[in-house]
């Protein structure tokens, strides 16, 4: 009869559900792998297992822009650092798509399948809120290039970041721009459908705060806004020193460049959006005055700045940017986490990299803490005829 | 187990529930694409009420979160179809996309959603526990499909004009749809926030909508696990590219997209289509006895059936009906003819319910002609009729169709399906005889299962005399009924019509053969410009210079021909 065999089936379901629906806490097994222990230390350590570095970085769609050149940087970084004797490294890149899912999908590859030592990305904060607490349970040191928000390193002790937060880069731009064209009176234009900017927006309400400089004009717009004559008159109304500008680059093109026609010439000031040679070149003349806040400069006279550019630019047939250089300065920043212990499981580099100080790379001295923060300072830069200057 | 693999085949799990969300309501025919703001309100909601902590210790709390996230879902849904539910098509599409709009606006800039920046929760789903729900949604759609609520969510997105003419509440399918649709989003909602552990107002965006709408589409919403092999069709064909060592970044969308075209070219039905295709002829069930002696007994010959006083109706300034007095008794065999633009179909469309007469009165079957409520009234109070241009459910076999005019003469079996309900296989059985039986009447037991677009032109204009019997109607109307027939044809037609009325089923008749209407009727209506110009017997009204001059014709002599 149909009916009864139907019942076993209810029954089995039912055991099904009650399994799936139990929590069971898994503890984080991380076996050590003596083969990726080696001898000797620093420049002379020597390990026989190639080491794994998995990448996650948005190589498609709407991020493109950024994790194309992340990608470049850090296969640049690995292929010099292979070069040297010691240790060779095994460079696996993943695309997310610009997308949480893939972003998640990618990790869980390259942690339980690839079985990396270390993970650099996701290019956006958006999805590095969701993969690093992946990372963090795997027990898998993580090392965002380019997730500046608010939060990131709070995620948990194996998550780190080699990228200066918006709040160090406003940090340093509004002061810098307080002292060298004395603002006093600002409107503040950002865009609050995107969290990035949203975060950023925060954090420069309070260091303008801090600053005592006078708010007059507050307005946003949406993320992808192309009409921005509202808000901009408002500004031109307001009389103001300085616009501060918190938007992703497919919103700043349009923005400056309407500012500029509508006769606004306040310096505009940014932070880490800013600072590509890409928004430069679409801005044309329009780009005159911006004043940018960043972890890197191409005008800095760092350590290995000038060989980095060259090479960079010899490799792809173009110029780097910030996110080239920072991916490229977290290749040199494992390598020091492994070299450190001449050992590189997964726990030994979590340990070494929160240890970092001082360390000499294209982005100057840079250190990490225990918690995964990163330190550094800041470069502020003005653009005049076209090019990045550092702002004296 | 699978180690490295969960989040692609969870993946695929939260896809297919999205997808259930749109096969919902495309399976009643309705684009309604606000499910991302449903998902999006449940997500939220949900995140107010999910503890922190396990159940009793060990159950996910998730499991708090997945009844909120449904009901608040459904709530809105509920809220929106009220105003929404109006439209229709691509209006209704775009309706429901501004609410989508409206909600990620509203999340953005709401101070409890902490904007942008989004909300993080603790990652409570695992794969085993989506795969779950994924099972229940599968098993809910399975015994839809062979119930009555199913039946009328088919009958409704094949056409509704003739869904509510054989009883089915047109207004309160949609909703249904439009409701289940919003509680399976806020389920997805809810599922996606604790399993990904974080939301914000951006996930829950146009292009989520486009996914769910593509993978039920490419699954096919006419079987029930359509979405789930469309999202894992959608999931695996980029993994499988990786793993065949294609990795530059624009060859996996092209490849993707290019094997999407090839599916709805190809298959319109879905990818499912390909698993449903070979059917079984379906089994005969021959009534016996008690199937059709439930049926309530039909009126006595001679009372009322109809009563129409001084009705009449305009559209604009034109006058297509104008004062009608017309009374149908019970038995009777009523014929109306006219030259083409009379108002005959006006006058039936108003008889059945489809349109609100704009001045006089009228009741049939003690429903009053424009009262409030929709055609399915007229059917269920005894009314059921064929149309002058086929009105079939084209993607529905030959039985299906008449299944759906038992709408009105059975029971609601969907709930005691899901259950397994001895009462209900008893419930779809008798639909099924009843079914049957009237295929039989109208000689299409043969082509039971073909579907309505094999048949000849004739046979479908059987088919739907037989759904139309199938609601066991008082009073049948048929509107042109031997259009298209051969002279054997329309002769059987006039005999079948006669036996009906043998069995005391009222007929109203309106047809252009006049030679049929004359041997079949009993009593006969001629309108010409929207007016009665003559009524009575046939013969008499045939020879009625009038009806000579405005429809009929004479011969040379002057004569009536039909005299």
């Amino acid at each position: 009869m149909r009916f009864k065999k139907s019942s076993g089936t209810v029954v089995a379901v039912a055991a099904l559900f009650a399994s799936a629906a139990c929590v069971s806490e898994e503890a984080t097994s991380n076996t050590s792998d003596d083969a990726l222990v080696g001898t000797g230390s620093g420049a002379e350590c020597s390990i026989d297992e190639t080491v794994k570095v998995g990448a996650v970085f948005s190589l498609t769609e709407a991020a493109a822009f950024a994790g194309e050149y992340q990608r470049e940087g850090l296969e640049l970084a690995f292929e010099e650092i292979n070069a040297t004797d010691g240790v060779s490294y095994e460079l696996i890149v993943e695309d997310d798509k610009t997308s949480v899912e893939d972003s998640v999908a990618a990790f869980e590859k390259l942690i339980d399948r690839d079985e990396v030592s270390v993970i650099v990305g996701p290019t956006l904060s958006n999805m590095a809120f969701t993969t690093f607490p992946d990372a963090q349970s795997a027990g898998v040191p993580a090392l965002g290039v380019s997730t500046t928000a608010e939060g990131i390193p709070d995620i948990g002790d194996y998550v780190f970041r080699a990228s200066l937060p918006e709040e160090g880069a406003l940090a340093a731009s509004i002061p810098a721009a307080k002292e060298a064209i004395g603002i006093e009176q600002v409107a503040v234009l950002h865009d609050s459908a995107d969290e990035f900017t949203a975060s950023a927006y925060n954090t420069m309400m309070d260091v303008l705060a801090e600053e005592d400089v006078e708010v007059v004009v507050d307005e946003s717009f949406a993320t992808a806004d192309t009409d921005f004559s509202a808000q901009l008159t408002k500004v031109q109304n307001a009389d103001v020193d300085a616009v501060i500008l918190s938007a992703l680059p497919g919103a700043t093109i349009p923005l400056v460049k309407q500012a500029r026609d509508l006769g606004i010439d306040a310096p505009i000031v940014g932070g880490n959006a800013f600072n590509s040679p890409v928004l430069v070149g679409a801005l044309e003349d329009a780009s005159e005055g911006l004043i940018v806040g960043g972890a890197w400069s191409a005008a800095a006279e760092t350590t290995g700045n000038a060989n980095f550019m060259a090479a960079y630019t010899e490799a792809y047939d173009r110029a780097p940017d910030q996110f080239a250089a920072q991916a490229y300065t977290a290749g040199y920043l494992i390598d020091q986490a492994v070299r450190a212990d001449c050992d590189a499981n997964r726990e030994a580099v979590k340990d070494n990299l929160g240890q970092i100080l001082e360390f000499d790379s294209i982005l100057g001295a840079i250190s990490l803490d225990e918690n995964g923060e990163v330190t550094q300072e800041p470069f502020v830069q003005i653009i005049e005829n076209g090019e990045f200057t550092i702002l004296q | 187990m699978l180690a490295g693999y969960d989040t692609l085949i969870t993946t695929i799990a939260l896809g297919a529930i999205l997808a259930y969300s749109f096969h919902v309501v495309l399976m009643a025919g309705q684009l309604s694409l606000g499910q991302a703001g449903f998902a999006s309100l449940a997500a939220y909601v949900s995140t107010l009420v999910v503890p922190a902590e396990p159940l009793f210790g060990s159950l996910s709390p998730v499991l708090v979160g997945l009844p909120v996230g449904a009901l608040v879902g459904a709530g809105a849904a509920f809220v929106v179809g009220l105003p929404v539910l109006r439209l229709r098509g691509v209006f209704l599409a775009i309706a429901t996309i501004a609410f989508g709009e409206m909600v990620r606006v509203a999340m953005t800039n709401a101070e409890w959603t902490n904007g942008a920046l989004g909300v993080r929760v603790d990652k409570w789903v695992t794969f085993d526990f989506a795969w779950i729900i994924v099972a229940v949604l599968a098993y809910l759609f399975w015994r839809l499909g062979p119930s009555r609520v199913g039946r009328a969510f088919a009958a409704v997105r094949e056409d509704e004009l003739a869904a509510g003419s054989m009883g089915v509440n047109v207004v309160r399918t949609r909703m249904t749809s439009f409701v289940a649709s919003g509680a399976i989003a806020g389920v997805y909602g809810v599922l996606f926030a604790y399993f990904f552990g974080r939301i914000t107002p951006a996930a829950f965006d146009f292009s989520l909508m486009m996914d769910g709408l593509v993978t039920a589409v490419l699954g096919g919403y006419l079987v029930f696990f359509g979405p789930v092999l469309g999202s894992g069709f959608l999931t695996v064909v980029p993994e499988i590219q990786s793993a065949l060592g294609l990795d530059a970044g624009w060859v996996h969308p092209l490849v993707t997209s290019l094997l999407l075209l090839a599916v709805i070219l190809f298959l319109p039905g879905g990818l499912s289509s390909l698993l449903a295709r070979r059917r079984p002829a379906p089994r005969r069930v021959d009534p016996d006895g008690t199937d059709l002696a439930g049926l309530p007994p039909l009126p006595e010959p001679g009372t009322a059936v109809a009563e129409l006083r001084a009705l009449g109706k305009s559209y604009g300034a034109v006058q297509a009906v104008r004062e009608i007095d017309l009374e149908i008794r019970s038995g009777e065999i009523l014929g109306v003819i006219g030259p083409n633009g009379a108002g005959k179909t006006t006058l039936v469309n108003m008889i059945s319910g489809l349109e609100p007469p704009t001045s006089g009165e009228g009741e049939v079957l003690g429903v009053a002609l424009g009262s409030n409520g929709g055609a399915h009234r007229f059917a269920q109070a005894g009314v059921s009729r064929t149309f002058q241009h086929s009105k079939l459910f084209d993607r529905l076999t030959v039985l299906d169709n008449v299944l759906v005019g038992t709408h009105v003469v059975s029971r609601p079996t969907y709930l005691r399906r899901l259950l397994w309900l001895p009462s209900a296989r008893r419930d779809e059985r008798r639909a099924r005889a009843l079914a049957w039986a009237q295929l039989d009447r109208v000689g299409l037991a043969e082509r039971a299962h073909l579907r309505p677009g094999a048949l000849s032109y004739g046979d479908q204009r059987r088919l739907e005399i037989a759904r139309a019997l199938a609601a066991h109607p008082t009073l049948l109307i048929l509107d042109e009924p031997a259009a298209g027939m051969n002279h054997v044809e329309a002769a059987e037609l006039a005999a079948l019509i006669k036996a009906l009325a043998d069995d005391g089923i009222t007929v109203l008749l309106i047809e252009h053969n006049v030679r049929m209407v004359l041997d079949t009727c009993t009593r006969l209506v001629v309108m010409n410009f929207g007016e009665v110009i003559a009524a009575g017997r046939p013969r008499e009204v045939a020879a009625d210079p009038k009806v000579v001059e405005a429809y009929l014709g004479a011969t040379e002599t002057g004569e009536s021909e039909y005299v």
